[in-house]
């Protein structure tokens, strides 16, 4: 945006510049092309009244690095007609000034370099059509111009050669006036960044609000402050925020509500089994109702979402690994250990042992034991939890985090899964700025692997 | 066992009212119950009760606030009932005093294990007014609601559910010779696991956690054919 904005103003700049300095030459070729036009007009009367065999001298005297002066009695005319319109004009003014009884021819031509100094210079017809139309609309920039050449019959019969060089001035020294230029444009530059940024700044308040919006529903409202649009705009978010506020906790209630139902009847039936005489039917109910249970608890969390921002503290992977170990041997799990944290890790350690114990549960489920891995790298951890089941196909391995997805071979068995486990998982690593990845038929078996980059500690004490 | 122990179950649920009286009655407890507020302070006044079962969610007046009114006016021990999934309801509930916490839906021996280990802990002595939040030992510092164990770098430690049951054994009796068979016991107040480790595996981990070396521990010493003692002294925090 402010790109575009410097870039437009540059343009606008460098084009009203342009339009300045070609008006100014225009001024400036006028108000020079009449007082040549007189000066030779001058001459040419002066050289009119006095006898031949003087004029030379006189010639002489007045021939300088911007007029040369020659006579002759038959000059070539190669084009007596004047070229259009420069030309036609300079030849308007020195009629106006010698009146209209003079043969006067005027030719332009371009001045050439090499002879600047010379007195007489000399002059050649533009070498094209390009180089003639450049010198005829910008000799004022051209530093050398061009020069008129005029032909003027006397009243003898015999010819004068004026050939003028234009004078240019300051105007048409860019390299005088470039120092100028590129002043006023830094000045201009300047002002429009303070410009922009004093534009841009409500906007980029705003997108951090809009951010922090999406983090923390509950940040504080924008300030509808500034410009008209900008305040609008502030508006709009703020009242997206309320509605927003108001769905989440509309759902919350709806899932509060929900939860506390299911968990109630879930705990009726409980009890209510444990009234039923001990048979097979009541166990398999027991063990259904725990499924359920399970479920349930996995879909509220699933829905709830993950928060990291809560819990956060600095904590010891090693152990955190070695407590779900002892939870799960407890449990008549195997779980094996390899590797140690060499560091804390700054995170939340109840989000984290959900996640780890998720992919160890899998690991059990589906591949009868479990082996965690633990490697420790300056730039992150990664947390391996392997088994030596026979895993999923590889065009399952993205799918089996989709929520409630479950792959074939995991119907049908003993422990149902709730189809979350992953998919939580992976929320938890994400939340963490890491991530959670399925590889299939590696030396350690199939394995789940959690990433999880080193935050830049912030320092805050834990207690 | 004396006389057996009265429960108050408090829950505005009639099913699971009259379903846990019948249970726990079964168990041998004798059971009071109350749908809300009023009713478990007009029972707490006629009847001596000697636990409280106490649900969160109740009409009016809730868990939370009946479990404050509790602790302003006696010791009853209370365990907390909820169907609720917040981890921070555990805390907040044992914060404000309760002495355990059951989430819904619950199995029903475990609750039963729970009651009798609240019994238990408020028979053996460490019974006041007070509950503690948290212990000091070492450097060391375990908040007993959040279950947090904190090294003396700062550094959080996570137990697993038995290694955070047999520090707080430890810690309840600190500079105290506690034989295997009280560990035990204390232990597996609750019916014991088929996969319950050796008592001595689990104090080795426990060790390990606390950084200390099993062959010169420094916290948690062996005492020669008797068992282990906990040999600092423990800072409480109520």
């Amino acid at each position: 945006m402010t790109g575009v904005l410097l870039l437009g103003l540059v343009l606008a700049q460098l084009l009203s510049m342009a339009v300045n300095i070609l008006d100014r030459g225009r001024a400036f070729y006028r108000s020079t092309t009449l007082q040549v036009a007189e000066h030779i007009s001058d001459i040419a009367k002066a050289l009119d009244a006095v006898r031949p065999d003087e004029r030379a001298r006189i010639v002489s005297r007045l021939s300088d690095s911007r007029l040369a002066i020659v006579l002759s009695h038959s000059p070539d005319i190669a084009d007596s007609v004047s070229e259009r319109p420069y030309a036609r004009a300079f030849q308007a003014m020195l009629r106006r000034d010698l009146g209209a009884h003079w043969p006067v021819h005027v030719l332009l031509h371009r001045a050439t370099r090499r002879d600047s100094h010379t007195t007489p210079f000399f002059s050649e017809v533009p070498a094209n059509a390009l180089d003639r139309y450049l010198t005829l609309r910008l000799f004022y920039l051209a530093p050398r111009g061009f020069a008129f050449v005029t032909h003027i019959q006397l009243h003898d019969g015999s010819w004068v050669t004026f050939s003028a060089r234009l004078p240019y001035e300051h105007i048409a020294r860019l390299y005088i006036l470039l120092p100028k230029l590129v002043l006023m444009l830094a000045i201009a530059v300047a002002l429009l960044l303070i410009a922009v940024r004093w534009v841009t700044r409500p906007m980029k308040k705003m997108a951090r609000a809009a951010l922090a919006l999406g983090q923390d529903l509950n940040s504080a409202p924008l300030e509808e402050s500034g410009p008209e649009e900008i305040r609008a705009t502030a508006r709009a978010l703020n009242v997206m925020q309320l509605r927003l506020q108001e769905y989440v906790r509309d759902r919350a209630t709806m899932l509060a509500a929900l939860s506390h139902d299911l968990k109630t009847f879930i705990t009726r039936l409980r009890l209510r089994t444990e009234l039923l005489p001990d048979s097979q039917h009541r166990n398999r109910l027991i063990g259904d109702l725990a499924d359920m249970a399970t479920m349930v608890n996995a879909t509220l969390e699933y829905l709830h979402g993950i928060d990291p921002g809560q819990g956060q503290a600095l904590f010891d992977v090693t152990a955190l690994a070695e407590s779900i170990r002892i939870d799960a041997e407890d449990m008549g799990w195997t779980v094996t250990i390899e590797g140690t944290a060499r560091e804390p890790f700054y995170g939340n350690p109840q989000d984290l042992r959900r996640c780890l114990m998720n992919l160890v549960d899998n690991a059990v489920k589906y591949g009868s034991r479990a082996t965690i891995y633990l490697e420790d790298r300056s730039d992150g951890m990664t947390i391996a939890v392997c088994d030596p089941g026979p895993g999923i196909p590889s065009h399952e391995l993205e799918r089996v985090f989709e929520p409630f997805y479950r792959s074939r071979p995991a119907r049908g068995r003993d422990r149902e899964g709730t189809g979350l486990g992953l998919n939580i998982a992976r929320t938890i690593a994400r939340a963490h700025g890491g991530d959670v990845t399925l590889q299939a038929g590696t030396a350690r078996g199939f394995c789940a692997v959690i990433h999880l980059p080193r935050h830049t500690f912030p320092g805050k004490s834990t207690s | 066992m004396t006389t057996p122990a009265h429960i108050l179950i408090v829950d505005d649920d009639e099913s699971i009212r009259s379903l846990l009286k019948e249970y726990l009655e079964g168990h041998g407890y004798r059971t009071s119950i109350a749908a809300d507020g009023p009713a478990m302070k007009e029972l707490l006044r006629k009847t001596p009760i000697d636990l409280i079962v106490l649900d969160l969610m109740l009409p009016g007046e809730d868990g939370f606030s009946l479990c404050q009114w509790i602790r302003a006016e006696r010791d009853t021990p209370i365990i907390m009932l909820t169907a609720r999934t917040h981890s921070t309801d555990r805390i907040q509930g044992l914060e404000l005093g309760a002495d355990d916490y059951v989430a819904k839906p619950f199995e029903p021996r475990e609750l039963v294990a729970r009651i009798r280990g609240v019994l238990r802990r408020c028979r053996t002595g460490n019974q006041g007014a007070n509950i503690v939040r948290a212990f000091t030992f070492a450097k060391w510092k375990l908040a007993l609601p959040q279950r947090q164990l904190l090294s003396p770098e700062g550094v959080l430690v996570p137990l697993a559910a038995s290694e955070f049951q047999l520090l707080v054994i430890f810690l309840e009796h600190p500079l105290t010779v506690l034989t295997r068979d009280q560990l035990i016991e204390q232990c597996h107040g609750r019916e014991a696991g088929p996969y319950d480790r050796s008592i001595d595996v689990r104090v080795s981990q426990l060790r390990h956690r606390l950084g200390d070396n099993g062959r010169e521990p420094r916290l948690i010493k062996t005492v020669r054919s008797a068992g282990y003692i906990l040999a600092t002294d423990v800072a409480r925090r109520y």
